[in-house]
Parts: structure tokens; sequence; C-alpha cells
């Protein structure tokens, strides 16, 4: 099933000024995830935030499960289905405790005290911060903040999940918990999932990998391909997390070298 | 510059309920020409230790010394004003900062304010905005209309111009892209090379230390945990996670094929190109082994 489709999208944030997105043709099945990569102004967070409707269209349609964003009437629809986490943890938290924080898109939405509760004890178990219900948000790590962003989310059920550079303001650590979080909803809840990002080691963990340059998405690359033949990402003038690195540079050496392949491949992979 | 740090103490708010041990007899030695990271989770003390460097902070107990003058907690606060001359501090997010209406009077403002001849200043302008990858078209633009990439660059054109002796650099890449973060690093390490300045990286990206750094500081409840040169820090891994601190992916990496393998690589900083060469030589020498052995 087609859980997102842009046909022929374009956008420009003021008449007149130059489009951001120029002719974006693109689908996202169901349970699919989808990372976007490209350099800063590359339209890369613009089209994330066409999916839910935050923008609409210039030209072009942009549907989520068949509904077009623009259409009058489906947008309650569709911000049902799309849960969106951005990049900045400290602008999401609303209420005193983390708790009181997820509970807060429920409230709005009108959903009973029973089976909210029900939904907070779930999402904090999925994000993994059932230890920090009580907490007050902002004496959370990026990590926990983000995640507990990601709860509140998932608290209102959407299928599908957009995560604009959720994981660009976090260390290390907190990177690598974020990322946890969204391979597990991935892997066992099989959730549709398009996320921007900088980094090339996270967005190859994806399915699929979307280049986007000047507002157009130039490749949509299965990652499997790409661990294949890194010269692709190499050419791109991106720098190549180390591990992809080096089986470039065995290809450059020598291109069928299986054995050491196998190796690095094994090693890399880990 | 020499930087020397004896028994160094700081405490904030002392002797009330909030009196927070930030360091705690901490003694460490930057040489001359050195570059220097000091790694360390957030609260680990490594901001309150450089701020120290500046003159921004008197230590409560012990002494440092830098380029020769002695800071110790009865030093009068006025006399570490000359301090800010010779030692140069990028903070974190340095665009934040920036005020002027243009690029030229940004990046000339601290220059101007220690005394620095303008006409000179004014001569050596496009070189520096070279090596900060900005260029002349840069001068008369609003620092504000520009990128956030290069609103950091004008940001750190400002405290090179002054020509420090001490380079503290607190996260530089902080929020860049990662080529942003790639060009950022090639800057330092120019720019220490070209100028032999002594360099201080405060990061916690521990990819980021071992790359230009030959000696690595890792602070941990205001003491130093650690200290070494960046191999012999990989080697403690479990410490490092225990610290919250990431192995570099291409430590990881390199350490994973050395146990499938059981090669040996001669160094964890070794460029794709060279790992690779040495995964062959290895093969070969395999290869050749086994042969003897039939």
């Amino acid at each position: 099933m087609e859980a997102v489709t842009f046909h022929h999208v374009y956008y420009q944030y003021e008449e007149k000024a130059p489009s951001v997105i120029k002719g974006v043709h693109a689908t996202l099945h169901q349970g699919e995830w989808a990372a976007v990569i490209g350099a800063n102004g590359s339209g890369k967070s613009t089209l994330s935030r066409l999916v839910n409707g935050l923008l609409l269209p210039s030209e072009g349609t942009v549907a989520v499960y068949g509904q077009n964003t623009a259409a009058s009437g489906t947008l309650p629809f569709i911000r049902r289905q799309v849960g969106m986490v951005f990049q900045n943890p400290d602008h999401q938290f609303v209420a005193p405790t983390v708790r009181d924080d997820i509970a807060f898109g429920m409230e709005n939405a009108g959903i009973e005290r029973l089976e909210m509760e029900r939904r907070i004890a779930y999402a904090a178990s999925q994000t993994g911060i059932s230890q920090l219900l009580d907490s007050e948000p902002h004496r959370l790590s990026g990590g926990q903040k983000q995640r507990a962003a990601m709860a509140g989310v998932l608290a209102l059920q959407p299928d599908i999940l957009v995560l604009d550079e959720a994981t660009s303001m976090l260390d290390p650590t907190g990177r690598e918990d974020v990322m946890q979080t969204i391979r597990h909803l991935h892997d066992e809840k099989e959730m549709t999932i398009l996320s921007v990002t900088h980094h090339l080691h996270e967005a190859l963990q994806a399915d699929r990998v979307w280049y986007m340059e000047e507002g157009r998405l130039v490749h949509d690359w299965p990652a499997e391909e790409l661990w294949k033949a890194p010269e692709k990402l190499a050419r791109l003038n991106m720098p190549l997390p180390y591990s992809l690195g080096l089986i470039h540079a065995l290809k450059k050496i020598n291109p069928s070298n299986p054995g050491i392949e196998k190796i690095i491949q094994k090693a890399v992979r880990k | 510059m020499n930087v020397t740090i004896q028994q160094l103490s700081h405490v904030f708010m002392p002797n009330t309920p909030f009196e927070t041990k930030a360091l705690q007899e901490v003694t460490l030695a930057f040489p001359e020409g050195s570059f220097s990271a000091v790694i360390g989770r957030t609260g680990s003390g490594k901001s309150t230790l450089v701020q120290h460097m500046n003159g921004l902070l008197k230590p409560s107990a012990g002494k440092l010394e830098i380029g020769g003058q002695v800071i110790h907690p009865k030093t009068k606060r006025k006399t570490l004003n000359t301090l800010r001359r010779k030692v140069g501090m990028v903070f974190q997010y340095p665009e934040h900062q920036l005020f002027e209406e243009t690029v030229e009077k940004d990046i000339l403002f601290g220059p101007k304010n220690i005394g620095l001849s303008m006409e000179k200043m004014k001569k050596k302008l496009p070189q520096l905005l070279e090596q900060v990858g900005l260029d002349e078209s840069f001068l008369p633009r609003s620092p504000f209309d520009l990128s956030g990439g290069q609103m950091r660059r004008t940001a750190i054109a400002g405290v090179l111009a002054m020509e420090p002796e001490l380079l503290i650099l607190d996260e530089p890449t902080a929020g860049l892209d990662p080529q942003g973060q790639e060009d950022m690093m090639t800057l330092f390490q120019e720019w220490h090379h070209v100028h032999g300045t002594t360099v201080i990286l405060i990061t916690h990206q521990m990819e980021e230390a071992a790359r230009l750094a030959e000696h690595v500081i890792v602070m941990e409840e205001g003491q130093v945990s650690m200290e070494g040169r960046p191999q012999e820090i990989y080697e403690r891994e479990s410490e490092l996670k225990a610290l919250d601190l990431d192995i570099p992916e291409r430590v990881r990496v390199l350490k994973q094929i050395e146990e499938e393998t059981g090669c040996s690589f001669s160094s964890y900083s070794l460029s794709p190109e060279e790992a690779v060469k040495e995964i062959r030589q290895f093969r070969t020498l395999q290869r050749t082994r086994r042969k003897v052995d039939v």
C-alpha cells in the first residue's frame, strides 16, 4: 500500500520566490523507511513538512493513504496518520512532567482518561523512557528529550513517523539511543518512516536513501545497493562513514576481491 | 605559549548549600605549539577548566601559569585582562555573538579593542578571509544575511585576527553538517600548522579529538580521568563507554577486522586506503605461509 505519495511536487515559500522543491515524484510504501539526505538548503526539511500538510505544495500533490493534503477536510485525518519529530528537543515541550507532556496531545484529541494512561505506558515503553515519566523535561539529556518527544507523538498512534533531523543536536550516545528507537519502530512495529538526516551512517540503516540536490529528488536508492556500490555516494562530495570508505577504498584498488570485501562487510555491518 | 596547571581546584558558590566542586586538584601541561583535546560529558568540568585560561575564572586553590603569567586565588582580577590579548577563545555557537553592521567591522572589533594597528589589520584581512574560507566580497555585507556556516567563519575570523598565542576552541563544529564540520576541522588544523599556535580543543566527539590532537585529556567529575595519545586512550574502551564517550567508528571497525582475521593494524588512525593496503599485505603473507606449511 502507498503510504505517502509525492506527485510532481513543487514548493516555493513566497510567490515569485524560487522553488525550493522542484518536481519531486516519489512514493513511500506502507512499512518502508526512507532516509532523506542532501546538503543544507537542498530542500530536505521542506519535503518533510509537506507530508503532514504543515506546508502545502505550490504545484502537484502530496497524498497520505490517497488523501490529498491540500483537499478541504483531509487535514484532521492526515495529522492523525502522520506524527512529526523536530530537530530541537527543547522546542517540543509544554508540560511540567514528561507524563503530562505525552498526555497533552491526547487531551487535545479528546481521548478519555483510562485510554490515555494505557497509551502513555505503551509509548514510554516503546521509546525506553518508562523510568522518566515523572521527570521534568528540561532535566533530561538531549537523547532522552528526543525520545520523550517521540513518545508524545506515538501516543497519538500515527502510522507514519516523520523525523526532521531529530538527531542532529544530540551527542553520540543520545543519537544512538534515538536511532535504536527508530529501528525498533520500523523493524518491530512496522511503522512507515521518513527521516531527514545529515548523517550518512544513519541514512544507511533505512530501507531506502533519497538524495536531494537543489530541491530535486535526484536519487532513490535501496540502502543495500549503497553498501555494494559506495562510489555512488563518494561522487556526491559527502564525507563517507569510515566503514563505507573502507569498501570504497578496496574497490578502487581492486574492484573484485570478494575475500577481503567479505571481511570488511562482516566487520562494518556489526 | 606554555600552559601549566598545578593542583587547580574551582568551587562554585563556596560555603552555601549550592556549593559545587567543579574542578578538583587538576594538574596538566600544554606545551608550546601542541594541539590537545579535552573531552568529557556535559558537567565534567572541561569548560570550567578552559575558562581559567583566558581569565574568566580564578582558581579557588592551586595555580596556573600561562605564558609566564602566574594566576592563583589571590591574583587581582584586573591583571587577568592582559590574558585576553594572548588567548583567543572560540565559544560554542560563536555566530551568536556577531553584532556589527558589516563583516569587516565585526572581524576588526576585537583587534581594535586590544589596540592593534588598524592599518596593518586591513592589509592582513584578505589572507585571513581566505584562511577561514571566505573572500573580500563578504566584507561590506551584514553578518546577519549570511548562512550559518558563513556566520561562524566570520566569528572565528574575528578571534583569529587577534593572532592569539593560545587558541581555545569550545565545540567549534557543534550544529554544523558533516561537510561543514570537516571544513572547520581542516581550517584549525591548517592554522595550527602554519602559525604554530598552541591549541586546546574541547569536544565530545572522539573522532575529532583523534584526528587533530596529539594529546587527549578525558575529564570526569572535575578530575582528569585519562590522559595520553589518542591511540592509548582508545585502548581503554570499557572505561570510555562508562563515561558515555563513543569509540570512533574508525577504531571500532578496525578492531572488528582485527578480531575477525587476526591481523594487526599499525595504527587506528589509518585512512581507509591505508587500512585496505594493510589488510591486503596481511592476506598475502597468510597465503605465502599456508603454501610453505603445505
